[in-house]
């Protein structure tokens, strides 16, 4: 049935057809592999842990900050 | 003869195969639909989602309890009491806490929810809505109690004391996990890829443990998990997806059907909700690290969450190309369950093709119907619109 369609079909629209089985099979498997890898992971899920604790930092103190100059200010 | 006409025929073939007979039709019809779909894009069209007309019947915090309205071709209702016989069973729709309930009602002709007010069912719908204050803190435990109460404010509304549950996706992990310690308001439980074990060979399971991964240093910083965190994360879970996506795109923007359905789709799929803060810390940490439901170590405040108590009549459906929720997540811990009626199947598909796509119409929406007009019987004829689980 496979067979019979990609005759009827031109040769530019088989070879989209395959582009796409290729990109959505074996290519796609591949790369889910090493994204799933913990050579990748582990990483990044340092530099997530790291980046969270440094943007709460920065907000945290950004926050005081904000609190500490409003309790200066408040009784203007 | 043979001979004569296939050495004719063939400069007709090697022309065909070029393209020649057909690339200035496909570029012409290409090209209409990409102007289509770009018109559509300036205008800001909406695309015609959630087309079921539907009534909000109750509200707790972001999330609302919909009734949908009666088909007009729905055969005449019957009385749930006097005529139990022939009434037909309502069916509540619990989809997963971070999508819109409208995967269930994507556009005409591909509803679940339109085959089952066609069918003459009474059919509610959770829409969990966009967390706010009123979520913060709510974690598994919480909004299990939640769909417990939209459960029982269904069942009064439709004069029934049980009902059906449909969970999709998470929303039948939180089902599951209802049925486990309350089933009061259970009729019978419909688990369309819900996970139940967390721990599997998929992205999702790898990257929900990975190392130095805690989900409360996120939650500190944003709350509720915005969509723009989840969307991303979700996309890259299927690496190729987009660019194969659009080249599917291209390959069939002469098709207006095709185009309609794309448009509604990509709506839905970019319509994602916040993922609750303390919801978020516990999948995170208590499913998906410790793998606490399939374990048997999940606790409520009631007592453990075990799988062996559902005893209600269940049907598992998982789709075998499912990357969120590989197939055996979904089906294998569903053996576990005491029910006496307990169907599990593996249907062709992916997580939402499952729903949505062309084999929907052809095996989930009358195996659905099969179920909600007896489920005894639907597991001793083990529903021949489906395959049997491997």
């Amino acid at each position: 049935m496979g067979k019979k369609r990609r005759d009827d079909q031109s040769i530019q629209e088989e070879l989209l057809d395959r582009s796409i089985s290729l990109l959505e099979g074996p290519l796609n498997r591949g790369l889910e592999r090493v994204l799933k890898s913990r050579v990748v992971l582990l990483p990044v899920g340092l530099g997530f842990k790291i980046t969270t604790k440094v943007l709460a930092a920065v907000v945290g103190a950004r926050d005081g900050r904000s609190v500490a100059s409003r309790s200066a200010g408040g009784g203007r | 003869m043979s001979l004569a006409s296939s050495t004719a025929s063939l400069p007709l073939n090697l022309l065909r195969r070029v393209g020649v007979f057909t690339v200035v039709p496909n570029a012409m019809a290409r090209t209409a639909g990409a102007m289509h779909l770009a018109r559509a894009a300036v205008a800001r069209e909406p695309a015609p989602v959630a087309p079921t007309p539907a009534d909000v019947i109750a509200v707790t915090g972001a999330a609302r309890l919909l009734r949908y309205r009666a088909h007009p071709d729905a055969p005449a209702p019957t009385d749930t009491k006097t005529d139990a016989k022939t009434a037909k069973a309502p069916i509540l729709l619990a989809p997963s806490l971070i999508n819109r309930l409208y995967v269930l009602d994507l556009k005409a002709g591909v509803s679940v929810v339109e085959a089952l007010t066609r069918a003459g069912h009474t059919v509610y719908g959770i829409d969990w809505g966009d967390p706010g204050a009123a979520e913060r803190g709510l974690g598994l435990e919480g909004f299990t109690l939640r769909l417990n109460g939209f459960l029982e404010t269904a069942c009064r509304d439709a004069d029934v004391e049980k009902m059906t549950v449909l969970g999709h996706c998470l929303g039948g992990t939180l089902a599951t996990m209802l049925a486990a310690t309350d089933d009061r308001y259970v009729e019978s439980l419909v688990l369309l890829t819900a996970p139940l074990t967390f721990h599997d060979h998929g992205m999702l399971s790898a990257w929900g443990r990975t190392p130095f991964l805690d989900p409360k240093d996120l939650t500190r910083l944003v709350g509720h998990v915005p969509a723009w965190i989840t969307q991303p994360a979700f996309q890259v879970l299927k690496p190729l997806g987009q660019p194969a996506k659009m080249m599917r795109l291209w390959q069939s923007l002469g098709n207006p059907q095709f185009l309609e359905f794309f448009r509604c789709l990509e709506t839905w799929i970019n319509d994602n909700v916040a993922i609750p803060d303390r919801f978020f810390e516990e999948l995170i940490t208590d499913l998906y690290r410790n793998d606490a439901l399939a374990k048997g170590t999940l606790c409520f405040s009631t007592g453990p969450v075990v799988l062996e108590e559902v005893r209600v009549p269940v049907l598992s459906i998982a789709a075998s190309e499912d990357h969120i929720v590989p197939a055996q997540s979904a089906v294998a811990p569903a053996a576990r369950f005491g029910s006496a009626v307990n169907q599990r199947e593996v249907l062709d598909g992916g997580h939402i093709g499952v729903v949505v796509g062309s084999l929907a119409r052809r095996r989930l929406w009358p195996a659905l119907l099969t179920w909600l007009a007896d489920p005894v019987e639907t597991e001793q004829s083990k529903a021949p619109a489906l395959q049997d689980a491997p």
